[in-house]
C-alpha cells in the first residue's frame, strides 16, 4: 500500500516535471493500416523546445508515417501524442497544428496559393488573421527566407528549393514555433539542397524547434540528436556526436555513411589515424 | 519558363481594369439581357456604335479584341449560312441552278488543287477560302458543259440576309463584352467575384467559398497540368508511342498511356496537396479571412447604375417601338 | 555511327519574355559503343533539353543532328522515320510515373516493343530479360506496377527502355530518389549493362561521387552552353569547379580537408571510399 501510494506521489511530482520538459510526446505509439503489418511499433519520443532532431530510417521505416501522425494527418492505432501538454485528439487537432507546421517532400504538390503572397496567406487565412497583420507577416518571413522580390510571381516560375522556401515562410507567418521536415530537401538538386539546410540552420539558431526527417546521414549530423528507427522500431537515439562513432548502428539501419565517416571508421588504431579520425568526426558534424 | 495567359488575361491600365469583378460580372449580365430585346438592325448597329465608342473611352485595344474573335470566327460563318438557308421570307435576292456536270466537277477539283497550292504560302489564308467559294459558286451555275448529274436551287431570300446580319451582328457585341471581361480581369479576381455574388446561395446548399477555392487551386495548376502532359508524351514516345501513326486499337492504347499518368499523377496530388492544407489548419467550410477583399467604390455603383439605365431604355425601346 | 551534334541550339517562346535559349550553339559526338558518358550542370543548364534532342523527340532551332546517319534538322522530313530513333536512342525519363500505364510490370515493359511491331511472343520474352536485366525477378511480371517502391517503379521504367535494346541508353537523372545504398545498385547496374553488351550509356546526374567512379567522360553544361568535354580525371583536376557551378566529389573533397589539415603527402584523386582509405593507410601508421 505504501508503494503505491509512493508511486501516485512520484507521479505528481514528476509528471509535470517530464511535461515541462517535454515539448512534444510520442507514448508508445503504432500505427498500421490494415492489421497485417505494423509500419510502426510502439514509439517512444520526447522532443525538447528549441532542439534540433533528426529522425533518421531506411525508406519504409516509417520516419514519414511517424511525422504524419505528430500532426494529426494520421490517426495511430494505438499510443498518444502530445503537445504542449494537449493530447492529440480530433478536437485538438486544430490547435495543435497552430503549433507544429509540416514541410514535405514534393514542392509543388504543397503550393496552394496562385501566387506567392497567395500561398504565405493561405494558413494566416485559415486562422483568421486580419488582413493588416497577414501583410505585414507576409512581407515580414518573405524577406526572411529571402522570397520578397517574389511576392507575385506564380509557382511555375519558381525552382523546387525556393517553393520551399515559401513553404517555410507560411508556416512561420502562423507563428509556429516547431517545424517539421518530412524529406524535404530530396527532391532539390545538390545546391539547392545545401541552401535549404543554410535557413534551417538560421532558424535553429533563432529557436525554433526543428525535427527533420530524412535518409541521408550527412544532412541528419547537423542536428543534435539523432533519432533512428528501423523497420518501424526505435532504434537509436541519442546525440549525433557520440552515435556517429560507431558505424555498426548505421549500418545495421540499413544507411549508407557519408564519405568522412566511411573513411574515418577504415583508419586504424596510431595516434595520428586517431587525430585524423577525430577531425573527421569534427568534419561531419559541422559541414 | 512556361507561363501561359489564362482566360487572355493582359494587364493593363484604364477604366476597365479598375473596376471591381463584380461590377463588371454585374454589368456583362445587365447588358447581355438589353441587347437581346433589341430588335432591328439599326438598333444594333448604334449599340455596337456605342460599344467601340466605349472601348476606346476606356483605352482598350480594339485589335486584341478582334483578335480574341478568332476562334469564333468558323462560328459566326456557320451562324450567317444557317440563317440564309432555313429564313424563307421576303422577296427573293438570288436565284440560281447549281449544278455538278463532268465541266463542273473537273473545274472544281482544279480550283481546290490551285487553292491547296496557294494556301500553303500562309498569306490571306481567310481570303483565299473566301475566293475558292466564289469560285465553285461560279463554277456550279456558268460552266456547265457536256453532261449534267444533278443540280439544285440556291435560293436566297431578303429576310434571310437581314436576319443573319442582325444575328451576326448581335453575336459580335455579346462576345466583344465577354472578351472585355476576360482581358481585363485576372482570373483570381473573377473567381472571387463570382464567389461573392454567389454567397447568397448558401440557402440552398451551396458554399460558394469552396466552390471558389477549387477553381482558384485549379488554376493553379494549369500550367504544372500542361507541362506534366507534355513530358507524359514525350516519355511515352521515347518508347515509340506515335500518336500520328497506327489504326484505330493503337491509337486508343496511346492514349490510354497519357491518361493513366495524368490521373495517377493527379491523385497523389490531390492526396498530398489535401495533407498540406489541413496541415495549415483549412478546415472545408469554416470562415476563414482573405488578403485580398474586393470593395466597391464610385465607379462602381455608377457603372452598374448606367448598365441597368441601358436595360431600362432597351425596354422602352421594345415597348415604344 | 552513334550520335553528332553540329552547332545546335534550341529556344523556345516564353510568354511575356521574348525567348528562352535551353541550349546554344553545342557541338560534339557520341560513340555507339562502350562509352559511359556523363552530363552534368547546373539546375537549367539545358541537359534535359539535349538529352531529348539525342532521340528526335525535341528538333533543334539551328544547327543539326545525326543520329545513326539520320539528319535531324528544323523541320520535319518526310523521309525520315523519326519513330525508329527511338529503337536506336533509348531516353529514360526522370520520373516513372510519367511512364508506367498498365495493369501488369510485364504489359508495360512489353508496350515499347509491340509500339514497333515485335510479336507478343517475342515481346513477352523481351520484357522477360530486360526485367532480369534491371535485378528484378519474374515474380514482378505479374504485379501492378504503381503498388511497388520507388526505386522498383525506377527499375521497371528503365526496363521499359531496355526491351527495345537500343544501342544508345540516355537516363535522366535516373538515381535521384532513391537512397544511398539504390543508387550504387543502380549505378553498378549500369555499369554491367555497359560491360556485357557495350552499349553506349549517358547519365544525367548531380551526382559527382557517381560521375567520378563510374564515367568515362563528362559533358558540362552552363548556362546552355557546352563548356567542358573530357575526362572526369580532367575536370577534378581543374582548381575552380565553382566556375562551372559544380562542387568536387565527396573523395577528393574530404582527402583534400585531410591532406590540408594535416600536411600530408596523399593524392586526393581517389573514386571510392576504398581507394581513399588505401591511400592514406600508406602515409598513416
Amino acid at each position: 500500500m505504501f508503494n503505491s501510494l509512493f508511486l501516485i506521489i512520484f507521479d505528481i511530482i514528476f509528471r509535470p516535471v517530464v511535461m515541462f520538459m517535454s515539448y512534444i510526446e510520442v507514448n508508445d505509439l503504432s500505427f498500421s493500416y490494415n492489421q497485417k503489418r505494423m509500419i510502426l511499433k510502439n514509439i517512444n519520443l520526447h522532443i525538447n523546445k528549441g532542439e534540433w532532431i533528426a529522425i533518421l530510417g531506411h525508406n519504409g521505416s516509417g520516419k514519414s508515417t511517424l511525422a504524419k501522425t505528430m500532426v494529426g494527418l494520421l490517426e495511430p492505432s494505438s499510443g498518444e501524442v502530445i503537445v504542449d501538454g494537449l493530447k492529440l485528439q480530433e478536437d485538438t487537432a486544430y490547435d495543435i497544428r497552430k503549433k507544429i507546421g509540416i514541410v514535405f517532400q514534393n514542392p509543388d504538390n504543397q503550393f496552394v496559393g496562385v501566387t506567392v503572397r497567395d500561398d504565405i496567406a493561405f494558413g494566416m487565412e485559415n486562422l483568421c488573421f486580419t488582413k493588416e497583420d497577414m501583410l505585414h507577416n507576409i512581407d515580414f518571413y518573405a524577406k526572411k527566407v529571402d522570397m520578397l522580390d517574389f511576392l507575385d510571381k506564380e509557382p511555375s516560375s519558381l525552382s523546387g528549393g525556393q517553393k520551399q522556401r515559401v513553404a517555410i515562410a507560411g508556416i512561420l507567418a502562423m507563428k509556429t514555433e516547431v517545424i517539421i521536415f518530412d524529406e524535404a530537401t530530396s527532391m532539390l538538386d545538390p545546391y539547392a539542397r545545401e541552401d535549404l539546410m543554410n535557413y534551417i540552420k538560421l532558424l535553429h539558431k533563432e529557436g525554433l524547434t526543428i525535427i527533420m526527417i530524412t535518409h541521408e546521414i550527412e544532412e541528419a549530423l547537423l542536428a543534435d540528436r539523432l533519432f533512428i528507427l528501423k523497420n518501424g522500431e526505435v532504434y537509436q537515439d541519442g546525440k549525433a556526436a557520440s552515435l556517429m562513432k560507431d558505424p555498426s548502428i548505421f549500418h545495421e539501419a540499413f544507411l549508407e555513411l557519408p564519405m568522412a565517416l566511411k573513411i574515418a571508421n577504415q583508419l586504424g588504431d596510431s595516434s595520428l589515424s586517431n587525430e585524423v579520425k577525430g577531425f573527421l568526426w569534427e568534419y561531419s558534424l559541422e559541414k | 519558363m512556361k507561363n501561359i495567359i489564362i482566360g487572355q488575361y493582359v494587364p493593363g491600365e484604364g477604366f476597365f481594369y479598375k473596376l471591381d469583378p463584380r461590377t463588371k460580372i454585374i454589368a456583362i449580365v445587365v447588358l447581355m439581357v438589353a441587347i437581346f430585346m433589341l430588335e432591328t438592325i439599326t438598333q444594333l448597329l448604334i449599340t455596337l456604335g456605342f460599344a467601340l465608342l466605349i472601348l476606346i473611352v476606356g483605352k482598350l485595344s480594339i485589335i486584341r479584341i478582334i483578335r480574341g474573335l478568332r476562334p469564333i470566327f468558323v462560328l459566326l460563318i456557320f451562324t450567317f449560312i444557317f440563317q440564309i438557308a432555313f429564313n424563307k421570307d421576303g422577296i427573293i435576292l438570288l436565284n440560281k441552278t447549281l449544278s455538278f456536270s463532268v465541266s463542273s466537277v473537273i473545274g472544281i477539283v482544279l480550283l481546290t488543287v490551285l487553292w491547296r497550292f496557294l494556301a500553303s504560302f500562309k498569306r490571306m489564308k481567310i481570303i483565299l477560302f473566301f475566293l475558292y467559294i466564289l469560285g465553285i459558286y461560279f463554277i456550279m451555275v456558268y460552266f456547265n458543259y457536256f453532261q449534267t448529274f444533278t443540280s439544285f436551287q440556291l435560293i436566297i431570300y431578303e429576310k434571310g440576309v437581314e436576319m443573319s446580319i442582325f444575328v451576326v451582328i448581335r453575336l459580335l457585341i455579346v462576345i466583344t463584352l465577354s472578351t472585355v471581361l476576360t482581358l481585363t480581369t485576372k482570373p483570381t479576381d473573377l473567381t472571387q467575384g463570382l464567389e461573392k455574388l454567389m454567397r447568397p446561395l448558401k440557402v440552398i446548399g451551396l458554399n460558394s467559398e469552396d466552390f471558389a477555392l477549387i477553381i482558384s487551386i485549379s488554376l493553379r495548376y494549369i500550367p504544372t497540368i500542361l507541362d506534366e502532359a507534355n513530358k507524359i508524351m514525350l516519355a511515352q514516345a521515347s518508347r515509340g508511342s506515335d500518336i500520328s501513326e497506327g489504326k484505330l486499337k493503337d491509337k486508343i492504347k496511346q492514349v490510354v498511356s497519357l491518361l493513366v499518368p495524368m490521373f495517377i499523377i493527379a491523385f497523389k496530388r490531390s492526396e498530398e496537396l489535401a495533407d498540406a492544407m489541413e496541415s495549415r489548419n483549412f478546415i472545408p467550410g469554416k470562415s476563414r479571412t482573405r488578403i485580398n477583399e474586393l470593395s466597391f467604390r464610385l465607379l462602381d455603383f455608377i457603372t452598374v447604375f448606367l448598365s441597368i439605365a441601358c436595360l431600362g431604355a432597351s425596354i422602352l425601346v421594345k415597348v415604344l417601338l | 555511327m552513334g550520335i553528332q551534334f553540329r552547332k545546335v541550339s534550341y529556344q523556345y517562346a516564353a510568354n511575356q519574355k521574348g525567348f528562352y535559349q535551353a541550349i546554344k550553339d553545342i557541338s560534339f559526338s557520341i560513340n555507339s559503343k562502350d562509352e559511359f558518358i556523363s552530363l552534368i550542370g547546373h539546375t537549367g543548364s539545358g541537359k534535359s533539353t539535349l538529352a531529348q534532342h539525342m532521340n528526335a523527340l525535341i528538333f533543334p532551332t539551328e544547327g543539326e543532328i545525326d543520329i545513326f546517319g539520320s539528319l535531324i534538322k528544323q523541320k520535319r522530313d518526310k523521309h525520315i522515320k523519326y519513330n525508329s530513333l527511338r529503337k536506336k536512342v533509348g531516353l529514360v525519363f526522370q520520373f516513372p510515373e510519367y511512364q508506367l500505364f498498365e495493369e501488369t510490370v510485364e504489359k508495360d515493359i512489353m508496350f515499347g516493343p509491340l509500339n514497333f511491331k515485335v510479336s507478343v511472343e517475342e515481346a513477352k520474352q523481351l520484357a522477360k530479360t530486360a526485367l532480369q536485366l534491371v535485378g528484378l525477378d519474374e515474380s514482378y511480371l505479374k504485379r501492378n506496377p504503381f503498388n511497388l517502391s520507388g526505386g522498383e517503379k525506377k527499375r521497371v521504367s528503365i526496363a521499359g527502355i531496355l526491351a527495345l535494346d537500343p544501342e544508345i541508353l540516355v537516363l535522366d537523372e535516373p538515381t535521384s530518389g532513391l537512397d544511398p545504398l539504390g543508387k550504387i545498385q543502380m549505378m553498378e547496374l549500369f555499369k554491367s549493362i555497359q560491360e556485357s553488351t557495350h552499349k553506349t550509356i549517358v547519365v544525367i546526374t548531380h551526382d559527382m561521387d557517381l560521375v567520378y567512379a563510374y564515367s568515362s567522360r563528362v559533358l558540362v553544361l552552363k548556362e546552355s552552353k557546352l563548356v567542358f568535354d573530357g575526362s572526369p580525371e580532367a575536370l577534378f583536376h581543374n582548381d575552380n569547379l565553382a566556375q562551372f557551378h559544380l562542387d568536387y566529389p565527396s573523395t577528393i573533397k574530404v582527402l583534400r580537408e585531410i591532406k590540408r589539415h594535416f600536411h600530408l603527402e596523399i593524392n586526393e584523386y581517389q573514386k571510392t571510399s576504398d581507394e581513399a582509405v588505401m591511400e592514406l593507410k600508406k602515409v598513416l601508421p
